[in-house]
């Protein structure tokens, strides 16, 4: 009695099994991407970081000198 | 840049709890009237189209992420890769300027104990702000606690670290690794050192905060970055200690603290003083070494302050003064000796100063140009007088072939009188005699005749009061016409003393003045033009150039630039055509483009071949020759002169005493 259903659900949720893993698959790989391009991103966050650290390094350096009055 | 219209993302629907109790489970859609068994058949229809709407999404979902996600990710990741390289680049400028060592996920750098930077204090409030994700490998200036707390900040943490990532080397970072390691061994071995000398406090310092920093073992990137502000330390306590064992460093000392000035000027410039207060460039000065010690001329155990700057190139040992960068520095300090010349004189002087100096004299030629002029002029003027006192003059050898013969001597052979013309200039009976024999053996003595001449010519004009000016030419006669002479009116004084000046048109070409000048044959008025010129110049080396012009004249480019080099020393007083003239002549010479003496020079080779040592067979005879350059030589350059020395007049009387008549120019 329910075999009609069931059968049709056990179809349906094979398919479901299936797009699933394939889904899993592709977020695994989406994943390695994104790691990968973090990873080469790091330098770009490293220059970045330095520049700003650089720029406030210099601008607390002439603040300083003008505050103790640089001839 | 238009971005495609998203869709607005629903918000996530609560999660769906089953219901705790049966009877209060609400099915929507689910018609409650219908009878249980319609209302199964509906709850299981319900339950399929869910499935269904549960496999539509899934397999929606692999679609774009398959087709949209993961290929536009993957362009992304190909299209900023000129990023990457830019900021590689950028990384290791930042690296290099501060000398720190920036560690990412792929170098896995042992911690060094970095030396905190006092000023680097100040930062902190603005590294704390500036860190939010705090990566360990951008922990480039951040000083000790705050930072830590920055990098190792549980959510940064997570963000930041991702061990899995660790584990994935080889992602575009090659370089780095080789790189600190190469970095960190001589970090190492420097640290070691400076056990033993003075170990900044900083370090002492930055270990306390390196606790800190070493929470994260992940987080090795923190650490590394502080080994180059202790190459930095090692370096200046290095240096430091180099300067407190004084001026008698160790070559070793010396060359590290060239490089490291090197490396401290770099810093300087490219960072900020704030971060590297370790370095102090105002401290690494160039540490000149004791110069006079250094001196590679100076005869050994022999004080450097001794030193009367009289070289004998003829030394092998002191041939080359370039056996260290030093020697360039030597003739800059060198006091009396008038160290300071245009550096271009040094150059000629001592690279080609090889072409073999005969004598002393001839040696000192090469440091003439060198040192002012003045002091060049008396060196040469006492060595002239020692020649003179030599009595070289007045033995010329019969056999020599100082032929005056006016036939143009091909480039090739004018080489030989230059060096003829030069060593006469030394005046030493040895050299005049040697270079009379090398003149013969090269083409035939006429250079030995005007070196002779030369030689006695400038006794004369060591009165001069421009010894400076031959002095300074006598560097360019060594270096065999490749320096730029001046003396352009020596040219002109050679084609007079020649009897028959069959080609001096290279001089002439070479000077509009003295083509103007010259007539074809011991042009009277250019004598007097040459006289006024030479003795204007009253130098030695015109003297002798006069005389070597006068036999060689007609050699090309080398008796040009050395009887030329000579007057030009006498220099600003010569024409400014002169200077050119010779280098063009010289450098075009072979060309023969400048002058027609090569036309010459062609039909004279097998003439000066044949002719071999004696040009008499074309010239003068000898003893004209001989007399007329003298006559000629002493007339022009000296007779001025006599008046101001006496003591060359008996000489000179000597000399001037030829029994041939000359043409009564002068005198």
């Amino acid at each position: 009695m329910e075999n009609p259903h069931a059968e049709r659900q056990n179809v349906l949720l094979q398919r479901i099994i299936k797009n699933a893993d394939k889904v899993t698959e592709t977020i695994e790989e989406l994943n390695l991407c994104l790691d990968e391009i973090i990873r080469a991103n790091e330098r770009v966050v490293m220059a970045a970081d330095l520049a700003t650290k650089y720029r406030k390094n210099v601008q607390y350096n002439i603040e300083a000198m003008k505050r103790s009055g640089e001839p | 840049m238009t971005t495609p219209s998203l869709n607005p993302i629903e918000p996530k629907t609560p999660r769906w709890e089953p219901a705790a109790d049966p009877n209060d489970i609400v099915i929507p859609g689910l018609d409650t009237s219908a009878p249980p068994g319609d209302q199964i058949e509906q709850i299981e229809q319900l339950i399929t189209i869910k499935l269904q709407n549960i496999d539509a999404n899934f397999s929606k979902i692999q679609q774009i992420m398959a087709n949209r996600i993961l290929p536009a990710v993957k362009r992304y990741a190909v299209s900023t890769e000129p990023v990457r390289e830019a900021a590689k680049f950028w990384t290791t400028f930042f690296e290099q300027a501060a000398q720190i060592r920036v560690p990412t996920y792929d170098d896995y750098a042992p911690a060094v104990e970095p030396s905190v930077s006092a000023e680097s204090e100040g930062q902190d409030q603005t590294s704390t702000t500036e860190e939010p994700d705090a990566t360990p490998s951008r922990h480039t200036f951040i000083p000790d606690g705050p930072s830590s707390e920055v990098s190792f900040m549980p959510g940064e943490a997570a963000v930041s670290s991702t061990p899995a990532g660790a584990s994935r080397y080889g992602y575009g970072d090659e370089p780095t690794p080789s790189w600190s390691a190469s970095l960190e061994s001589p970090l190492i071995r420097l640290d070691r050192e400076i056990q033993s000398l003075t170990r900044d406090d900083e370090i002492s310092a930055a270990s306390s905060s390196m606790a800190d920093l070493s929470l994260n073992p992940d987080k090795s990137a923190d650490i590394t970055q502080r080994a180059p502000y202790q190459q930095h330390n090692i370096l200046d306590s290095l240096s430091s200690a180099n300067k407190s064992k004084g001026k008698a460093k160790d070559p070793q000392l010396l060359r590290q603290n060239v490089l490291l000035r090197n490396a401290v000027a770099a810093d300087v410039s490219a960072t900020p003083r704030s971060i590297n207060t370790t370095t102090s460039p105002l401290k690494v000065k160039g540490k000149t070494p004791n110069l006079k010690g250094l001196n590679p001329y100076i005869p050994v155990n022999s004080k450097p302050a001794d030193w009367k700057g009289v070289v004998d190139l003829k030394d092998p040992a002191v041939a080359s003064p370039r056996r260290t960068h030093v020697p360039s520095r030597l003739y800059q300090p060198q006091p009396a000796k008038g160290s300071t010349t245009p550096g271009a004189g040094e150059d000629y002087s001592f690279d080609f100063g090889m072409s073999p100096p005969i004598t002393m004299d001839f040696a000192r030629l090469p440091k003439l140009g060198k040192t002012p002029r003045k002091e060049a002029a008396e060196r040469i003027m006492n060595s002239i007088l020692d020649v003179e006192k030599r009595g070289v003059f007045g033995l010329p050898k019969p056999g020599t072939e100082t032929s005056m013969s006016t036939v143009p001597t091909p480039p090739s052979l004018s080489r030989y009188g230059h060096h003829a013309a030069e060593a006469s200039s030394s005046v030493a009976d040895s050299s005049l005699e040697s270079l009379m024999r090398r003149v013969g053996d090269g083409f035939g003595g006429n250079n030995a005749k005007s070196v002779g001449f030369s030689s006695r010519a400038s006794a004369p004009s060591l009165a001069t009061a421009a010894p400076a000016s031959s002095s300074s030419s006598l560097p360019q006669y060594d270096s065999r016409g490749q320096l730029s002479t001046r003396g352009v009116p020596i040219i002109q004084q050679a084609p007079e003393r020649t009897p028959e000046p069959p080609v001096f048109s290279v001089f002439h070409s070479q000077d509009p003045e003295l083509e103007a000048a010259h007539g074809s044959e011991g042009d009277m008025s250019s004598d007097s033009s040459f006289d006024e010129e030479a003795n204007n110049t009253a130098n030695p080396s015109a003297a002798f150039l006069f005389a070597a012009q006068g036999q060689v004249y007609d050699d090309d480019d080398d008796s040009f630039e050395s009887n030329q080099s000579m007057d030009s020393l006498n220099e600003e007083d010569l024409d400014p055509d002169a200077p050119v003239h010779p280098l063009a002549h010289v450098i075009g010479g072979n060309a023969g483009d400048d002058e027609d003496g090569f036309d010459d020079d062609s039909f004279d080779d097998p003439v000066y071949q044949q002719e071999g040592e004696e040009e008499t067979l074309f010239g003068v005879p000898p003893a004209q020759r001989q007399a007329q350059a003298q006559v000629q030589n002493l007339r022009m350059l000296g007779e001025d002169l006599l008046q101001d020395t006496m003591g060359y007049e008996a000489r000179i009387g000597r000399v001037e005493e030829s029994p041939t008549p000359w043409g009564g120019r002068g005198g």
